[in-house]
């Protein structure tokens, strides 16, 4: 057999596969191995010509060779590897998407922070609060030279992660301690997602205020954070 | 790793995922489910769903959570998953009037619902900017609702007790 035949002794070992998807990896694989063996008789000094022919007849009969193979190459678990790779491929796919704004989000965890020229004094505040699918973590406020008064939090999704989309845009009403409400801005940081970071900016609140409040009262949800603001430092 | 070990790791990998997916409201499967989860991420219900009416890809639920009512949608996407409309959310019913309505329209899914505080209203009527009408005589533990897919905008909305007379009557303000 002449090296000139290899594309039909190959043909002739893939004819007897029946899981055609797999005749591409397998022609591959068999090529490389000719390739190999031709290499092989050619370093024991056989002429190219004959060492191509030497190699296509050590592999035996196509035949049998290609019997062999298709035992290895079962229809029903090719096409069984064939979707569950796809599948799992597809999973893995939209947990990457899932996870990617996750992780750009725990990057991004400093977004809605106040830039630093522009802070007169920042208060570490550390409360956690609840409520159904939301856990909101309240870390700073930040008082700013302008008199401008931020609350900066965290917020994580704990289940419905379909839904993280849906921003949380109000975190209750800001009162200081005399029950006097000020109107916030909100919308800086990162809010939506399965964790986001947000900031709400209150202009006007008094200077010598003593106790910053937040209090939620919506649709049977309470809870009441009180932010004492003569502690802290600069 | 041969193909036996690579099918049993993708099938693993497949059912971690799925339950994972799903135990954690990423997907939903069951339209419920996602009414559910739609409720808890704006922190409102659980509601008592009264009444359930389906649209051409999803479903109208008709809800009463405490002093609140709602309508919300649920859709159907790839065939089998389920997500909320845009817009959820839960009024709070008032009772100055006989009956008490929200008007959502502008968007597919128009719909007008509410609830009557009246037994005796028996009907409720909607009539629309381009002449439609359309009317109801099911209420649902109280709550009514009233669905339309043209682009139509509301016009107003009429209540009659059960002996044909207008109890109530509100034209929308048009500015």
């Amino acid at each position: 057999m002449s090296w000139q035949g290899k594309e039909a002794y190959l043909r002739e070992v893939l004819s007897q596969v029946k899981f055609s998807y797999d005749h591409e990896p397998i022609y591959q694989e068999l090529t490389s191995h000719l390739e190999e063996r031709v290499a092989d008789y050619l370093s024991q000094g056989y002429e190219k010509e004959k060492a191509e022919e030497m190699a296509l007849e050590s592999f035996g009969n196509p035949v049998e060779i290609g019997k062999a193979l298709n035992k290895e190459h079962r229809p029903l678990l090719g096409w069984l590897h064939f979707f569950s790779s796809t599948l799992a491929g597809i999973a893995m796919g939209v947990l990457i998407l899932a996870l990617l704004p996750l992780t750009l989000a725990i990057l991004d965890s400093r977004s809605g922070d106040v830039p630093g020229e522009d802070i007169l004094r920042r208060i570490n505040v550390n409360e956690k609060v609840r409520i159904d699918n939301r856990i909101i973590y309240f870390d700073e406020v930040i008082v700013e030279k302008n008199g401008d008064l931020s609350i900066l939090y965290n917020t994580l999704l704990t289940r419905d992660f379909g839904t993280s989309g849906y921003s949380f845009g109000n975190i209750g009403t800001i009162l200081d301690e005399t029950g006097q409400d000020y109107f916030f801005m909100s919308g800086q940081g990162s809010v939506g997602g399965i964790l986001s970071r947000g900031r709400h900016t209150v202009h006007g609140f008094p200077e010598d205020a003593e106790k910053l409040i937040i209090e939620y009262d919506y649709y049977n949800r309470y809870y009441k954070v009180e932010i004492p603001l003569k502690e802290g430092g600069l | 790793m041969n193909r036996k070990r690579k099918i049993l790791r993708n099938i693993i990998f497949i059912v971690i995922f799925i339950s994972f997916a799903l135990l954690s409201g990423m997907f939903y499967i069951d339209p419920v489910a996602a009414y559910r989860g739609s409720e808890r991420s704006i922190h409102y219900g659980p509601s008592e769903v009264v009444h359930v009416e389906d649209f051409p890809g999803g479903k109208y639920f008709l809800g009463k959570y405490d002093r609140w009512i709602s309508c919300n949608i649920m859709q159907k996407s790839m065939g089998i998953f389920w997500s909320a409309g845009s817009y959820v959310t839960g009024t709070e019913i008032r009772y100055d009037h006989p009956i008490y309505y929200e008007a959502q329209y502008g968007q597919p899914n128009a719909r007008v619902y509410g609830i009557r505080h009246d037994e005796s209203i028996t009907k409720v009527q909607v009539h629309l900017m381009d002449g439609t009408v359309i009317t109801q005589e099911e209420f649902h533990e109280d709550l009514f609702l009233l669905t339309w897919e043209h682009a139509s905008e509301f016009n107003k909305i009429i209540a009659y007790d059960d002996a044909g007379r207008m109890v109530f009557q509100e034209e929308r303000l048009h500015y």
